[in-house]
């Protein structure tokens, strides 16, 4: 029988029973329109999660003296270049790299006249530093001007602690290489507020030549590399490792197993979201399709005995469960993203600020429709279309065709 | 037309005695086809699994995490300075230790009391060469309850006198030192001098929380109050009580106790001490009932469609019961009770299963290894090494009511039509 006849004989028999298949398509898009907007939601987690990783001053790939994530002191460090560069690698083009920084990070010990806090120094090269979250700060007063600036920038959260303000002067103290203490004073040239409050109780910014010159070195103590995107990454780990041999060259990933270990669950999470939610829809598809199936008994009996093949019965019910689910998807999935569309540009979850930046969220949650996340929604919910149909179908196909009549 | 009802002046027993049938016909009616029936109560059971069995592993996981959380330094609820919270400072303190601690003891809720003297030092080995900044704690050991103060790495022991230092495992990689050798503490006094302090180190820990093991020394709090110059005072007084889900009560019953003693203390339960738990609590309970929303609306689509197939498939006979005088309102209560007693069964298989599941996922705990990788963030949200459900029984009554309303809601949706019912005209309807 052609097939174009019995996708014809399906769609006039969900026709038939108009409001029925009406509820049931209603159903299957709400879930498919629930599993397309939650999917969204929890990539856009995912997405920002990875990003903030990214943006701690990890970069996609970071360079560092071997030891320095237990003891992360100036005597962990290494020198690089002045004009060292990452696309200069073979095999690594500019297009690949959205940048790199190297950079001088210490603990230190921050006096102001009244307070004394316990911080991470970091030397930096502001013009380099857009590939973190240092370059995206609000600073009140001044960034720093370039790698030889001799003023600070500390976090709002640690200039209320320890009572500063821009311009007045604050001590840092720190432990050369020797193990010797160095100390000197420096000016608060900007106070910067970051969406993770943690942050600004944590890093102070200065030059990163002015750290050198502090410890009286020339080295740094990470180089870290940002890359255009996250797939470029396994050739670069290569070459670095082969440059930079002797150091650890390491992923964002290793750098914070936390933010790697939730990223990858998400990936489990979207699959456990779609299984739960067609799971409860398909007790439904599945009553409605046998329903279907058995209240036409003497007719598909009649089918039969006409001459209408098993297999073409059974590719009739598979049709009809196939037709109803491609409806549904098709509306839920434009649902889902009509929802999507006004929130796109993020919703604002401010309530639970501070749990989320535990967990390197910010604010704002920006949900990510991604085009191979609703695609998988669309397979796997045709695949369990067919499944759902299967057993009443053999049911009809099993049925001699006298016996299914006589009923 | 003319509608032929019941006798509107039946007398009370008659009308228990028709009640009593429709239960029963409705009954009946459920098992005309036991196989729609099973699937759509399966539904109903299926939603009501998913969501109680998934509430119970997080209230098991929360309730550990309080629990782990709470005991390792910050306790159920402080007392502290009203300032306190929001600006730590050294002169923040609370007055009148000895009185306060005798009056917080004296609640028959609180099961421990731990004065606690609080600030930042500068923390060197004997020779003054390497120093590290770091969060510097006086404790009493004599009253101290913090897991924290009490778990000492090998080789090593927590403070137990006065001239006695125990600290971070990492804090002491830094410096350089031991247990046995000296460490020198500066820091600024409550008077804004010098606080200096010499102690012996007996121990480190390991608490696997970055900023403690990095940043945190403990030392006896007679030692810490000489140096800093504490009389009669700490930052905090922390208190422990049987349940960490009461702390915020116990914390309004101590501030009604203390507060009129020293205008100066404020009561801190847990939830204020420690926003990121409670956030965490609340965020993860918003997300589960949002989760459980979509699933009881998906659901309620299922039942209306069953409600659906069941309404139409008896049409002949709503029509033949309204022929033979049956009032279009008992038919409706029929239909109605079937979808009752329908969803009780989803309810009775949802729970059974719920606590099936949670009993037998309890004997052993879920292990969190089994979803990845997760040491760092065990230990920073005090997650154990394996989460012990706890049967959600809040989350199993909420679900049931919202089940029962659901099932009545999609039943009455296609019910409504016995009212419109011709019965002549359904009569004739193909069985």
């Amino acid at each position: 029988m052609k097939l174009r006849l019995l996708v014809q004989l399906g769609w006039r028999n969900l026709w038939r029973h108009k409001r029925r298949n009406g509820i049931l398509l209603g159903g299957i898009t709400f879930a498919i329109a629930a599993v397309v907007l939650a999917n969204s939601f929890i990539r856009g987690m995912q997405v920002q999660m990875a990003d903030n990783a990214v943006d701690l001053m990890n970069g996609h790939v970071k360079i560092l003296a071997p030891g320095y994530l237990d003891d992360p002191s100036i005597a962990q460090s290494f020198e690089v270049a002045h004009d060292w560069r990452p696309d200069a690698l073979e095999g690594i083009t500019s297009d690949m790299v959205a940048g790199w920084a190297s950079r001088v990070r210490v603990p230190a010990v921050i006096m102001s006249e009244r307070e004394t806090r316990g911080i991470q120094l970091v030397g930096i090269d502001p013009a380099s530093e857009n590939i973190s979250f240092v370059g995206k700060l609000a600073i009140q007063g001044e960034g720093l001007a370039d790698a030889a600036d001799r003023r600070v920038i500390v976090g709002a959260g640690l200039a209320e602690r320890i009572e500063t303000q821009v311009g007045r002067r604050i001590v840092l103290i720190t432990q050369g290489a020797d193990g010797r203490n160095r100390e000197a004073g420096y000016r608060v040239a900007g106070i910067y507020r970051s969406d993770t409050s943690s942050l600004e109780k944590i890093f102070v910014f200065t030059g990163r030549d002015t750290v050198q010159d502090l410890l009286e070195t020339n080295v740094v103590t990470e180089l870290s590399v940002r890359l255009t995107e996250e797939r470029f990454s396994p050739p670069l780990l290569q070459r670095l490792a082969n440059v930079f041999a002797g150091l650890d060259v390491m992923t964002w990933q290793q750098l914070d197993p936390t933010a790697a270990a939730m990223t990858a669950i998400i990936d489990v999470v979207i699959l456990v979201y779609f299984f739960i939610m067609m799971g409860a829809l398909s007790f439904g598809l599945v009553n409605s399709l046998v329903t279907a199936v058995m209240e036409r008994t003497r007719e598909m009996g009649m089918m039969r005995a006409i001459g209408m093949r098993p297999r073409s019965v059974l590719l009739q019910v598979v049709l009809e469960s196939t037709l109803i689910m491609g409806a549904g998807i098709a509306g839920g999935v434009v649902i889902g993203v009509l929802a999507y569309l006004p929130i796109a540009d993020g919703v604002d979850l401010a309530a639970f600020n501070e749990a989320l930046s535990t967990f390197g969220l910010s604010n704002v949650l920006v949900p990510q429709l991604f085009a191979q996340d609703v695609i998988l929604v669309v397979v796997l919910s045709l695949i369990l279309g067919f499944v759902a149909s299967a057993s009443p179908a053999v049911r009809c196909m099993k049925m001699g065709p006298l016996e299914a009549m006589r009923r | 037309m003319s509608e032929l009802t019941l006798p509107s002046v039946a007398s009370t027993p008659v009308r228990r005695a028709v009640g009593r049938a429709l239960i029963t016909m409705a009954w009946r009616n459920l098992w005309r086809v036991p196989r729609r029936t099973w699937l759509t109560a399966g539904g109903v059971g299926f939603a009501i699994l998913l969501v109680v069995f998934s509430r119970s592993i997080q209230i098991g996981a929360l309730d550990s995490m309080l629990e782990v959380g709470t005991a390792q330094l910050t306790g159920h609820a402080q007392v502290q300075h009203p300032d306190y919270l929001d600006d730590p400072r050294m002169r923040s303190t609370v007055a009148g230790l000895a009185a306060l601690t005798g009056t917080l003891a004296g609640h028959p809720d609180v099961q421990a009391v731990a004065p606690r003297g609080m600030g930042f030092g500068l923390v060197s080995d004997g020779s003054g060469e390497r120093s590290f900044g770091g969060q510097i704690t006086g404790i009493d050991p004599a009253v101290e309850f913090a897991t924290l103060a009490s778990q000492a790495l090998p080789g090593g022991r927590p403070v137990e006198r006065a001239g006695e230092g125990f600290m971070g495992s990492k804090l002491a990689r830094n410096i350089g030192v031991a247990p046995g050798d000296d460490i020198i503490v500066l820091g600024t006094g409550t008077e804004g001098g010098v606080a200096a302090m010499a102690v012996t180190l007996v121990g480190l820990f390991e608490s696997g929380i970055p900023d403690l093991d990095r940043g945190f020394l403990m030392v006896h709090f007679d030692d810490f109050a000489e140096a800093f110059g504490l009389e009669d005072e700490a930052h905090v007084i922390a208190v422990l009580t049987g349940d960490p889900r009461d702390a915020r009560a116990l914390a309004a019953d101590l501030a009604a106790m203390i507060v009129p003693l020293d205008g100066n203390a404020a009561v801190r339960p847990w939830q204020e001490l420690m926003p990121i738990l409670e956030q965490s609590v609340v965020g993860e309970i918003g997300g589960s009932a949002l989760f459980a929303g979509f699933l009881v609306v998906i659901v309620t689509f299922v039942v209306v469609s069953t409600f659906v197939m069941t309404v139409f498939e008896r049409t002949a006979e709503f029509g033949m019961l309204k022929a033979i005088g049956m009032a279009p309102a008992a038919i409706f209560r029929m239909v109605q009770l079937e979808g009752f007693w329908m969803s009780l069964m989803g309810v009775a298989l949802g729970v059974v299963a719920s606590l099936v599941f949670v009993y037998v996922s309890a004997i052993e705990g879920i292990p969190f290894s089994a979803f990845g990788d997760f040491d760092d963030m065990m230990d920073r949200f005090f997650l154990p090494d394996v989460m012990m459900p706890r049967f959600d029984s809040a989350g199993a009554l909420l679900m049931t009511a919202m089940m029962v309303v659901a099932v009545q809601v999609a039943a009455a949706i296609p019910a409504r039509r016995i009212w419109r019912l011709n019965p002549v005209e359904a009569l004739r309807a193909e069985e």
